[in-house]
């Protein structure tokens, strides 16, 4: 029986879609970056005080340019109250987002070529889960930010390795285990964290728990931005050095082994690196769900499924999609949303249409 | 040059093949047929190394390029990007091939004539094309032993004259050593210059296509009868294998 799936959009639409961005291929980097630095400067701008634009960018201009030449432009336009939000509270938040929805859509896009299935997803694969219980064990027993990565990172790392272990067997691992192997970890972890949460003290650790599980930036900070920089990067620069590699091994174990690739050390390589990046995401923002799933498709109908540059396209679009989605949860109601709802709210509608599609295609190869 | 003696292999239990020799110079072909479940495909893996035999030894002189069954991709690369991946060999794992792997990706391209279709997504391709395209795929390797799983199977008859003309092109041309599985005894007798029949009881015999591809043996091999005939089509004797269906 064959269950792998084939990519559920048509390949002329798709074609047609690549041509007209073709043109721009040279300048496409260009476009992606103009655009998310407007994203991130239209998200430093709104939320409960709304700043204006000229504001906002005078004060980041202000960090680059001479002071006498900020005093040709009309000066220090801004308030002092204006600065703190920007820069104390929102500044990093969005940084973390832009950064943590960088790395999860890439994290996605290499699952999905390593595994050979367009529908995996480091939510799928059970590693949020598996993070999410090594850092609510961790604000149970501890309170430190270290504790919480540390735990978050191993919690992830013992369900890929679960999930490998499930999905090993004699023959090809086919979809239907990988995700079996997926939902069974995901299930046992979450059953992990559900004995935590009912272990823990409901004054205190409790609503931390539960607020964390949801996903929020809420708590942003510059430590937490460089707190999980270095492994964040590191994961992201193994999985780019990977990008060619990623195209090799979606050919299948057995061709990708006959073309002289180490199958076996590539896929460990590659499933570190993003235990490395999904762990350092949960443990400063709990776990964001459906980025790393959704995002790798959008990037793949634009750019082409080419994982050389469909890892950068993925971390970009990535990140402006976790800025636009956090700007929503903390502006569009009086108290803040929690992120995993308005991911789901989107996500899942996303999903249910690209499974559909698949199964109209008749889950065989096109 | 590929030798191989006394090979043994099995499967779910069941011993396919035993006491296997054969020896194949540079630049020849030889052709493996067999029904379904005899071992074909079993026996491509064992050659590879990603299946172990039970007993016996496989020695290449250099390293074999592969070409699977289903050549059907998952995601759609342009067929430029699908030969390159031949290229992963000379590699290392952090780096994507260059400005020579792609000159050789084009090169072997042009050995099929299809250096039009380099930017076309690979699922876009009628099955003649794309099978050629995981052939110079495994070219673009630069190995000199090319073993492919049923490369004319699901192909109609143009494209199987295609795939069988440039498989005796590459082993004439450039000297490559080929081994293939087929379900049709005429691409044996149209190409090979050695064939391996897998007959039942783990048993085989091997030899020159013309001497093993006789009625008799055809006929144990599919276990019904097989009669070898030969006509002449402008001044060339066409071998042919014609199953008596009953």
């Amino acid at each position: 029986m064959n269950v792998s799936a084939t990519l559920p959009y048509p390949v002329s639409r798709m074609m047609r879609l690549r041509q007209r961005v073709g043109k721009w291929r040279p300048t496409r980097w260009l476009a992606l970056g103009v655009l998310l630095a407007l994203v991130m400067l239209t998200a430093l701008c709104v939320g409960r005080y709304t700043l204006p634009a000229s504001h906002v960018s005078a004060m980041i201009l202000s960090h680059v340019m001479p002071s006498d030449w900020m005093d040709l432009m009309g000066g220090k336009t801004w308030t002092a109250a204006e600065w703190r939000v920007v820069h104390s509270v929102r500044a990093p938040r969005i940084l973390l987002a832009a950064l943590i929805g960088a790395g999860l859509a890439m994290s996605g896009a290499a699952l999905q070529g390593a595994f050979r299935n367009p529908l995996v997803g480091p939510q799928i694969l059970g590693i949020s889960s598996g993070a999410a219980f090594g850092g609510c064990l961790a604000i149970l027993m501890f309170t430190s930010l270290a504790a919480i990565l540390g735990f978050a990172f191993i919690g992830g790392a013992l369900a890929i390795i679960a999930v490998y272990a499930l999905t090993w067997t004699r023959q090809r691992s086919t979809t239907l285990i990988l995700i079996l192997a997926g939902i069974i970890t995901g299930a046992f972890f979450g059953a992990m964290i559900s004995l935590v949460t009912y272990m823990a003290d409901p004054d205190d650790t409790l609503p931390a728990i539960v607020f964390w599980l949801m996903g929020s930036f809420a708590t942003a900070s510059y430590f937490k931005l460089v707190a999980i920089l270095a492994p964040m990067l590191f994961g992201m620069a193994i999985l780019m050095a990977q990008r060619f590699c990623i195209n090799v091994l979606s050919l299948g174990d057995e061709h990708a082994a006959a073309l002289g690739l180490r199958v076996e050390r590539q896929r460990w390589l590659l499933l570190t690196a993003v235990t490395l990046i999904v762990s350092s995401g949960v443990a400063v923002s709990g776990a964001v769900g459906w980025v790393g799933l959704v995002i790798p498709h959008a990037a793949r109908m634009i750019f082409g499924p080419d994982h050389r540059t469909l890892l950068p396209a993925s971390a970009f679009i990535g990140a402006i999609y976790l800025v636009i989605i956090d700007t929503i949860a903390r502006s569009a109601t009086a108290a803040e949303m929690p992120l995993s709802v308005i991911t789901a709210l989107i996500g899942a509608p996303v999903f249910a249409w690209l499974l559909r599609r698949a199964h109209d295609k008749g889950w065989s190869h096109g | 040059m590929v030798e191989v003696s006394n090979l043994e292999f099995s499967a779910g239990g069941k011993t396919l093949c035993s006491h296997l020799n054969f020896s194949l110079p540079r630049g020849s072909i030889m052709a493996v047929l067999g029904p379904n479940g005899r071992g074909k495909t079993t026996l491509l893996r064992t050659l590879l190394g990603a299946h172990r035999a039970s007993a016996g030894s496989v020695r290449f002189d250099a390293h074999a390029a592969y070409v699977p069954q289903h050549s059907a991709m998952i995601f759609s690369y342009d067929v430029l990007t699908v030969v390159t991946l031949g290229r992963a060999r000379h590699l290392r794992w952090h780096q994507s091939p260059g400005q020579h792997d792609i000159n050789v990706a084009r090169n072997c391209l042009e050995i099929f004539q299809l250096a039009h279709l380099a930017r076309q997504p690979f699922n876009a391709l009628s099955g003649g094309e794309k099978q050629l395209v995981t052939i110079a795929q495994a070219i673009a390797s630069d190995s000199p032993i090319l073993i492919l799983d049923e490369p004319a199977s699901a192909l109609d008859l143009s494209n199987q004259n295609i795939v069988l003309s440039a498989l005796r092109r590459l082993a004439r041309e450039r000297n490559i050593t080929i081994i293939f599985t087929t379900h049709h005894p005429q691409h044996a007798q149209h190409i090979a210059d050695y064939t391996l029949l897998l007959f039942p009881h783990a048993e085989n015999a091997f030899d020159r296509t013309q001497g093993v591809c006789t009625d008799a043996h055809l006929t144990r091999l599919y276990g019904l009868p097989v009669r070898v005939s030969s006509l002449s089509q402008d001044n060339r004797r066409i071998d042919c294998a014609i199953p008596v269906f009953s």
